[in-house]
């Protein structure tokens, strides 16, 4: 869908990239903080691993996971930086 | 580096071989630093714009309280360690919401430090700039006395097995202070060897980068050699661990919250962080790899600290420090080798992030403190070439070793605390007072300097009061007493019960009314307060950074001054060389070839800019104000450009209205299109089935009167005959004609019957009385229902009476059974008057039950042609003309079943 879109070079990234990268932080936020994380905090363990440890770890690794694909789709438009090539003689020497 | 050591080492890791090995890492550093600076120089820093450099060196979030102190705080803790990396994380997830917008407004206004954004954004406000630089450093200092700590406890770890070795035992204070002197020379030779005084250090960004690595290389080797090495796989390892180490029941609470808060906030306000997350920025783009790389940099750096912690707390004595696990696990178990590396992971944690933090530091003071001072004193003299920048840089070297010596200072005072993570958790409440400010300025536009200043000093004083001086334990301006019970033993005023407050934990007591008193503060008094002109100029511009192009801003500020002036200006801060190429590349886009380039709005904005870049936005504008005269804030255009933006965003809402609706015609067009080009064949098709049907008339009548005018002894009888015929097929064609002019006249739908009231019953009688005669010459019965009564419908009886017809003769004509017979029925349901034509015939199948309804199609498998293939069409036109329908119905039994319905009369 929206291929039309999609192919406008300098277009703003896709709205709906965007909103997910808003809410992805938010999402990450509810269940890493008390008391949606409360429920993970039971004595048990996997693979002799506690479970809380894991579970830590596990949404950490999938929300790096999750912000890799949106930087991805979110950078795939993004604008070239226009401010560079017009005032930034200081740093116009060798990196653009 | 490691590894030439690692090799013959073992019998010998003493103090003075430590020394050295450290000695020999900063060579290898400044190597590094050198050389990526020479590269930057010659234009080769193609690979030090890559986003991987970028996220190394916002790894110096990870300090020594990292490399020691997240095992120690593991041990006391449990769990709690890991809210330190996550809300980094979160900030850095978020990055398209925040930090993006700061390196954005950091790029385009040539921001220099924290200090510089927050009186940028609040009309270049020098007193602003004073204060945050004022919090940056009080905040800073616990922060680099904790680096110091680390160091010294982890030399004072090596020299005690050294046994008598050369940096004294017992006088961690020695120690310390040849540390902080060592920083400092290194810091100093670091971060203001540049003779270029702007604000973007690439070699140190390199260096800084290499020191990342090193640290968590030599994290994740401790880590691996503990797990797999001495504690024997993740499984033994835990069930080892003190039953109660996680600490899971207790630990998500509201400290877990705060926690997280804290180290999120800490991401964006600590001036080092803000120098190489924005400041060091040399493209945007490299944020969004940080924005996963960086958070994965910090879960692989927490990864093994739960291991380490639960190890060294099974295997080592019982008073061993917990801090220095990562450390001491390896010695004990004999790996001098890995020792090493910890202890150069270690001094690279403490080491950058000292060295960047003085950076930053540095410059604000140099900006924000010591240049608004000279200008002070030296308004009216005229300042020779680069004497301003050899002011700055002088200045920077001085605020360096002042930074590193409060920091000795306070680790000297402090000496009794002796957690890592706390003292790292008070510096981290301290710059969280920034955080409002921020936020503020760069969401808000209504938030005036009067609210950013009254909400950082009561923050900033409660911090102070509640947490700072307290961390002291009455060694420094507060007594013991006074912390106990309050001043003048007031128990309202108690540092860690502030108003009667109780029963929390020192930190989330300090922060709380920090905190509340910050936000209410800015937001009450912004609201109270109006801002000026430059306050509204620049908050325009930061809060719609994305929409506003940086060369605007001269649109706003009119000023007069003379080139000269400028260029002396110029001069005294960038150096002749510098100004010379500036003046000359702006003169020449002016379209000038030789002098000085003409004064314009344009030019002095730029050159402000420029400045900016060096000096700090507020120093930059007091300068060029120094110079320029009648400075005036066009309020009309920054009204348009408020009015631009909102315009802007109108225009792009209408346009993504505009599309929606286009895309709606667009799909209603098509299905029109679509609809026409089917007509159009349908046309086609009727023209080729009324030509045929008038052909085969047509043909036969001119063939019998060709014959006829031929043949003149026809005999009479044949000749009658064949006249018969002609007027058969003529009134055949006329009746043909009669019936397409009558379907098309119907399709138009403009014929209008006279309706009236009529009893349906009587006239579907006289329908059936006519086809009697028909049926019985076919030897078919017609069976009628019993009548129903009051079947009174607004109709025209001929046209009704037409459909009737037209059904029964079609269920007479077509039926090929032996014992034909047609079934009428009528009813009343839901206020619908319905008879039914039932027929034993062949029926219709049921891919053609809409078909047969066309012009000109008769059912497939009829042979007889006799019929135009109109009739069905008309009725169909006639009943729906009436308002009523004509269907043909699915059943189960032989034969078909049509159903004619018309609504009952409501008239009575």
């Amino acid at each position: 869908m929206n291929n039309t879109r999609d192919k406008h070079p300098g277009a703003s990234p896709h709205r709906k990239w965007q909103e997910a990268a808003l809410i992805t932080p938010v999402v990450g936020m509810f269940i890493l903080m008390p008391p949606f994380i409360s429920i993970f905090s039971i004595d048990a363990s996997l693979f002799g691993i506690p479970l809380i440890v894991l579970y830590i770890f596990v949404v950490w690794a999938l929300l790096i996971l999750m912000t890799r694909f949106l930087s991805a789709k979110l950078m795939r438009e993004y604008p070239m930086d226009r401010n560079d090539a017009e005032t930034d003689g200081r740093t116009g020497r060798g990196e653009h | 580096m490691a590894e030439p050591a690692g090799v013959n080492i073992k019998p010998m890791l003493t103090a003075n071989f430590l020394l050295f090995a450290c000695l020999a890492y900063v060579g290898f550093l400044f190597w590094v630093a050198f050389a990526v600076d020479r590269r930057a120089a010659k234009g080769g820093t193609r690979w030090l714009g890559s986003p991987i450099i970028y996220t190394l060196s916002l790894s110096i979030y990870c300090t020594s309280w990292t490399f020691y102190g997240a095992v120690g705080s593991a041990a006391r803790n449990g769990l709690e360690f890991v809210t330190i990396y996550l809300g980094p994380t979160i900030v850095f997830i978020g990055w398209w919401w925040l930090m993006r917008k700061l390196v954005r407004i950091g790029r385009v206004h040539r921001i220099t430090s924290i200090a510089d954004l927050i009186s940028s954004r609040f009309g270049k406000s020098s007193g602003l700039a004073v204060i945050v630089t004022v919090l940056a450093v009080v905040g800073t200092t616990p922060y680099i006395a904790l680096q110091l700590k680390a160091l010294t406890t982890s030399f004072q770890v090596i020299g005690a097995t050294d046994g008598g070795g050369s940096s004294g035992n017992g006088s961690g204070v020695v120690v310390a202070f040849w540390v902080a002197v060592g920083l400092a020379v290194f810091t100093i030779l670091f971060g203001t060897r540049s003779i270029d005084a702007n604000e973007r250090h690439h070699g140190v960004v390199a260096a800084i980068a290499v020191e990342s690595l090193v640290k968590l290389f030599a994290l994740i080797a401790v880590g691996l050699f503990v797990v797999f090495g001495i504690g024997g796989g993740p499984t033994e390892l835990f069930s080892n661990a003190p039953p109660d180490m996680l600490q899971t029941e207790n630990i998500f609470s509201l400290r877990w919250v705060t926690l997280t808060f804290l180290s999120a906030t800490a991401i964006i306000c600590l001036p080092r962080q803000f120098q190489v997350s924005v400041v060091e920025n040399v493209d945007e783009r490299h944020l969004a790899t940080a924005s996963w790389l960086f958070p994965l940099y910090l879960m692989l750096i927490s990864l093994f600290v739960l291991p380490i912690a639960a190890v060294g707390l099974s295997q080592l004595p019982a008073g061993a420090n917990p801090d220095m696990f990562v450390l001491t696990l390896p010695m004990a178990a004999n790996q001098d080798a890995l020792a090493l590396l910890a202890i150069l992971g270690g001094f690279s944690s403490a080491t950058s992030m000292v060295i960047v933090a003085c950076i930053a530091l540095s410059t604000m003071v140099s900006n924000h403190i010591v240049l608004p001072i000279v200008l002070k004193f030296t308004a009216s003299q005229r300042r020779t070439s680069g004497e301003l920048k050899e002011l700055l840089l002088n200045s920077r070297r001085v605020s360096i070793l002042i930074i590193l010596f409060l920091g000795y200072l306070y680790f000297r005072l402090s000496a009794t605390s002796d957690a890592l993570a706390s003292i790292g958790l008070i510096a981290f409440a301290g710059v969280a007072q920034l955080l409002p400010s921020i936020i503020g300025g760069i969401f808000w536009r209504t938030a005036t300097r009067a609210g950013a200043i009254s909400g950082l000093l009561a923050g900033f004083s409660l911090w102070v009061y509640t947490l700072f001086l307290p961390s002291f334990n009455g060694s420094f301006l507060m007594s013991a007493d006074m912390i106990a019970l309050g001043p003048w033993s007031i128990d309202i005023l108690r540092p860690a019960a502030l108003f009667g407050l109780t029963g929390l934990d020192p930190l989330i007591h300090s922060l709380f009314w920090s905190m509340t008193a910050n936000v209410l503060l800015l937001v009450g008094v912004s609201l109270a307060t109006e801002p000026g002109p430059m306050e509204r100029l620049q908050g325009t511009l930061f809060v719609n950074v994305f929409r506003t192009s940086p060369g605007d801003q001269h649109r706003f500020i009119h000023r007069s001054v003379t080139a000269e002036d400028l260029f002396v200006l110029a001069q005294s801060i960038l150096g002749a060389d510098q100004a010379g190429r500036l003046f000359n590349e702006i003169a020449l886009s002016q379209g000038k070839t030789s002098g000085l380039p003409a004064a314009t709005n344009a030019f002095i904005t730029r050159l402000e800019r420029e400045l900016a870049g060096s000096v700090g936005a507020a120093s930059a504008h007091a300068m060029v104000s120094q110079i320029a005269s009648g400075e005036t804030i066009s309020l009309g255009e920054l009204m348009k450009i408020a009015d631009e933006t909102a315009r802007i965003m109108e225009y792009s809402h209408q346009a993504e209205q505009k599309s929606e609706q286009l895309e709606v015609t667009a799909s209603q067009l098509r299905e029109a299109n679509a609809r026409l080009k089917e007509l159009d064949a349908q046309k086609d098709d009727f023209l080729n089935q009324v030509s045929h049907e008038l052909r085969t008339p047509m043909t036969s009548i001119r063939s019998f009167s060709d014959i006829m005018m031929k043949d003149e002894y026809l005999p009479e009888e044949q000749a009658t005959r064949f006249l018969r015929i002609i007027n058969k097929e003529s009134l055949r064609l006329t009746r043909l004609l009669d019936q397409i002019l009558d379907l098309n006249f119907l399709e138009t739908g403009k014929v209008e019957w006279p309706l009236s009231r009529k009893d349906a019953e009587t006239i579907l009688e006289h329908a059936i009385e006519t086809q009697i005669a028909v049926a019985e010459k076919a030897n078919m019965k017609i069976v009628r229902s019993d009548k129903i009564k009051n079947a009174f419908v607004d109709t025209d009886a001929d046209r009704l009476s037409q459909v009737f017809i037209n059904l029964l003769s079609n269920a007479l004509k077509y039926n090929t059974n032996t014992d034909p017979w047609v079934r009428i029925s009528s009813s009343i349901q839901d206020g619908l008057f319905r008879v039914k034509f039932e027929d034993n015939g062949p029926g219709v199948p049921r891919e053609d039950r809409e078909r047969i309804f066309a012009k000109f199609a008769r059912g497939r498998t009829q042979t007889d042609y006799t019929g135009a293939g109109l009739g069905l069409p008309i009725s169909r036109q006639i009943m729906r003309n009436l308002g009523g329908e004509v269907e043909i119905l699915d059943h189960n039994s032989q034969g078909a079943v049509f159903c004619v319905s018309l609504p009952v009369s409501n008239q009575t």
